[in-house]
């Protein structure tokens, strides 16, 4: 088992800092004895999310891929009055009425897991609806900067405004 | 109150937080985490390319065990190239013209390669200090320069960040003021004056990626003397 080296398949497996099964054995010894028992699970190397144990950072991570390729979510279309069946709570923004705002509002989760959950999800419905798409276009980013600028000049409109009445620049 | 040409690098808090931390943060917004399939956004592939382009850049030089700086490196110039780009939107604050930042990015990093060269190879690290090929009797005053010029590293590393980010946006302040201030008298001049100052943006647009390339290549350099 000492020394066994195995021929250079595929150059992308020269990886030492990608976590693998046998930490003790180096690289090529895992190359050239292993292959066969893992042979099925060779090409997830290059997927830490399908590993089991993956720990992402998930405070602005988008929804991992759920559907089957090929099958096309059915979104509720049909008229206007359609998407406002069902109790108040379980609708979303888009489909409550002004009247109603106050009231779903209150049924609305504020505490800080039911806030991040309600910034995900709307993080998540920006991506996939400009950024994660077959022709995805300039709009998507050029939003989130003029969001940006936007915000940067709210944040900074007390300091700002002093020099509305200055003389000299 | 004065002081008005310079506060554009004071950063404003709102209810107490700095917006030093909103532009810190908002780069990761940015750059969407790729998800598992196999062909990805338009956002996702462009940047996917670009990182590939500058790792190779950057590790071709560098042996085996620099590659371990990868991460480091990347992540840093991707960092970097997208604040100072950031900085270049109306409004919004740059946090790299703060020398102290920079600074704080500078040390670390630049101590970091120094050690390892002292660590795992200490003669090859101090032979760096008197470059081949040296008349005798300069010897000595060639190592004081040599160390002198070793020493002062991070500190020209990060000023020159600093000092770079710094000047072009003051530029481009002070244009813009001249321009709006000779608008109702002499409006020709005015106008000359924003074509030097859109010529002023497009050289900031490329100072800011060029410094941010420079500060992590230069690194790498480092790392590819002590490695």
């Amino acid at each position: 088992m000492a020394g066994v080296t195995g021929p250079l398949l595929n150059a992308r497996r020269d990886a030492p800092f990608l976590p693998r099964a046998s930490q003790r054995q180096p690289i090529c010894l895992s190359r050239g004895s292993g292959r066969s028992a893992r042979a099925g699970a060779v090409g997830l190397e290059w997927f830490p999310e399908l590993r089991p144990n993956y720990q992402a950072l998930s405070a602005f991570a988008e929804r991992p891929f759920q559907g089957e390729p090929g099958v096309a979510t059915k979104t509720p279309e049909g008229n206007f009055s359609e998407g406002q069946r069902g109790p108040l709570a379980e609708r979303r923004l888009m489909d409550v009425r002004l009247g109603e705002l106050p009231t779903w509002l209150a049924t609305r989760d504020f505490s800080p897991r039911g806030l991040l959950g309600g910034v995900q999800k709307a993080w998540n419905s920006y991506c996939n609806k400009y950024i994660n798409v077959k022709k995805g276009g300039a709009a998507g980013v050029s939003m989130l900067l003029a969001g940006y600028c936007i915000l940067s000049y709210g944040w900074s409109y007390q300091h700002i405004k002093c020099n509305r009445w200055r003389k000299y620049h | 109150m004065n002081l008005s040409f310079f506060d554009q690098f004071s950063s404003p808090n709102l209810l107490g937080i700095p917006l030093i931390l909103l532009s810190l943060l908002f780069p990761t917004l940015l750059f969407p985490s790729p998800n598992n399939r196999w062909i990805n956004n338009r956002l996702s592939t462009i940047q996917t390319w670009l990182l590939h382009l500058i790792t190779k850049q950057l590790m071709v030089p560098l042996n085996k065990n620099g590659h371990k700086w990868a991460m480091m490196f990347t992540s840093l110039m991707v960092m970097l190239l997208t604040i100072n780009l950031l900085g270049l939107l109306p409004y919004t604050f740059t946090p790299t013209t703060q020398l102290s930042m920079n600074m704080a990015l500078a040390f670390p990093l630049w101590l970091a390669t120094l050690l390892t060269g002292l660590r795992n190879q200490p003669s090859a690290s101090l032979a760096h200090l008197l470059p081949e090929g040296t008349p005798t009797p300069l010897i000595p005053a060639l190592i004081l320069i040599e160390t002198t010029s070793l020493l002062i590293r991070p500190l020209a590393l990060g000023v020159r960040l600093t000092a770079n980010l710094t000047a072009g946006h003051l530029l481009i302040q002070l244009i813009s003021t001249a321009s709006i201030a000779l608008m109702p008298t002499l409006p020709a001049v005015s106008i000359l004056t924003m074509i030097i100052l859109l010529l002023l943006t497009i050289l900031e647009v490329a100072v800011a990626m060029i410094q941010a390339y420079v500060f992590v290549l230069l690194l790498s350099l480092y790392l590819q003397e002590n490695i």
